[in-house]
């Protein structure tokens, strides 16, 4: 998780990280998809895993903290299933559905940080 | 007077003292052209112009695409119009930099022969005041550990009476100050406010792929041409940031030449930052030319 910056909440980056990494991923699935509702349905997480991405930058310089930490981890077991889950996106409903349970995680851990 | 060092020895002798003991009398007196501070202290306040200019052109960009999720949301409300850079956080980059700049002109007291004796007081002032700066107040906690050490140390030089010696005191602290300010940048296009801002494009290029999708043959080529200018802004931002972090590192490199009293390299890095100024300015001309989305 660490990346050696030490003036980096490590969890924050961390998550930052992930956040990248899976908008990145959603990104590289559109190179297959051409149902355009189903690349519309894409874009539009996109545009949620973004403004996440927005929100942990805005917090990403904060002291570190056991709690924020704990988040994290929660986010970053949910983190496998949603890379797993991606590698295949077969219908809406279960793409939105998964972002959606990732995003919940990810919210938690942004609205703790702000606290800090 | 002509002197023939040849036939008086002695003679030869005293004037080779005379020089060297004046050499050293220089040397003590003063190590570093006033110059010198001066470019730091300018290099401080034309990476401060640079940083304004490249964070208000990300804030701009940035929040068009804050503007287009909001409007699909069934409430509106401030946190999802935030912008990436929040006013706050933004002060906290001037609170760095001014302190900075205090510190410029103190080590400028230093080459004042009336004011040298100020520098010990306004040096154990900074320094106090340095270290007790709130973390919160700074843009990162590594920006704020630097500062503190910056404050130790400048304390601990407090009786220099000579610029250079008291720079290369404070040095690490200086360096631990900048280094940290560049790791908020992102050492890559993936990390800290580079990656988030790389994403930004990437999102508003994934628009036009899915555009790509639904549109007719014959209307698929402003479509490609908009993804391909998408991708040169992408680039062109990504540029920007990643000189503003280089600029970051030249006056680390900058105040590291001044402890040294090398005024070549301190030189070398102020011009390196001033060129880094005008490509950031030319940069955000060009950015702006492509017309980003309103």
């Amino acid at each position: 998780m660490a990346n050696g910056n030490p003036g980096v909440n490590q969890a924050l980056d961390h998550l930052h990280d992930m956040l990248v990494a899976r908008h990145k991923q959603l990104n590289d699935s559109l190179n297959t998809i051409t149902d355009p509702a189903l690349a519309q349905a894409v874009v539009t997480e996109m545009g949620e895993v973004l403004h996440r991405i927005d929100g942990v930058q805005r917090q990403l310089f904060k002291a570190g903290s056991q709690m924020i930490t704990d988040k994290v981890a929660a986010v970053d077991a949910a983190n496998a299933d949603l890379v797993r889950s991606l590698q295949t996106i077969g219908n809406i409903t279960q793409l939105v559905k998964t972002v959606s349970d990732f995003l919940t995680l990810v919210d938690a851990a942004i609205d703790l940080a702000k606290t800090l | 007077m002509h002197i023939d060092f040849r036939a008086r020895p002695v003679t030869k002798g005293r004037v080779s003292a005379l020089i060297i003991a004046a050499l050293l009398f220089v040397a003590g007196c003063t190590t570093v052209p006033p110059a010198q501070v001066t470019s730091f202290a300018q290099g401080v306040n034309t990476v401060k112009l640079q940083l304004d200019t490249t964070f208000a052109s990300i804030n701009q960009f940035a929040s068009a695409d804050e503007i287009d999720r909001a409007a699909t949301l069934p409430v509106l409300n401030e946190a999802d119009v935030a912008p990436v850079l929040e006013r706050n956080d933004i002060a906290k980059w001037d609170k760095a930099f001014g302190s900075m700049d205090t510190y410029a002109a103190n080590l400028n007291l230093l080459l004042s022969p009336d004011r040298a004796n100020d520098f010990g007081t306004a040096a154990e002032g900074l320094g106090t005041a340095l270290s007790k700066l709130d973390p919160k107040a700074l843009p990162s906690a590594g920006v704020a550990a630097g500062f503190v050490e910056l404050g130790r140390l400048l304390i601990e030089a407090k009786a220099e009476t000579d610029a250079v010696e008291a720079a290369r005191k404070a040095d690490p602290g200086v360096q631990q100050v900048f280094s940290a300010m560049a790791d908020v940048i992102g050492e890559t296009s993936d990390k800290g406010l580079r990656g988030t801002v790389q994403e930004h494009w990437i999102n508003r290029m994934a628009v036009q792929r899915q555009a790509f999708l639904v549109a007719k043959p014959d209307a698929r080529r402003p479509i490609v041409a908009a993804f391909v200018a998408l991708r040169d802004q992408r680039d062109t931002q990504d540029l920007q940031l990643g000189s503003l972090r280089q600029s970051l590192l030249d006056l680390a490199a900058a105040h590291a030449a001044l402890a040294r009293g090398s005024q070549a390299d301190l030189a070398t890095a102020i011009g390196r930052i001033q060129q880094e100024l005008d490509a950031t300015r030319a940069l955000d001309e060009h950015f702006k030319s492509l017309k980003p989305k309103s």
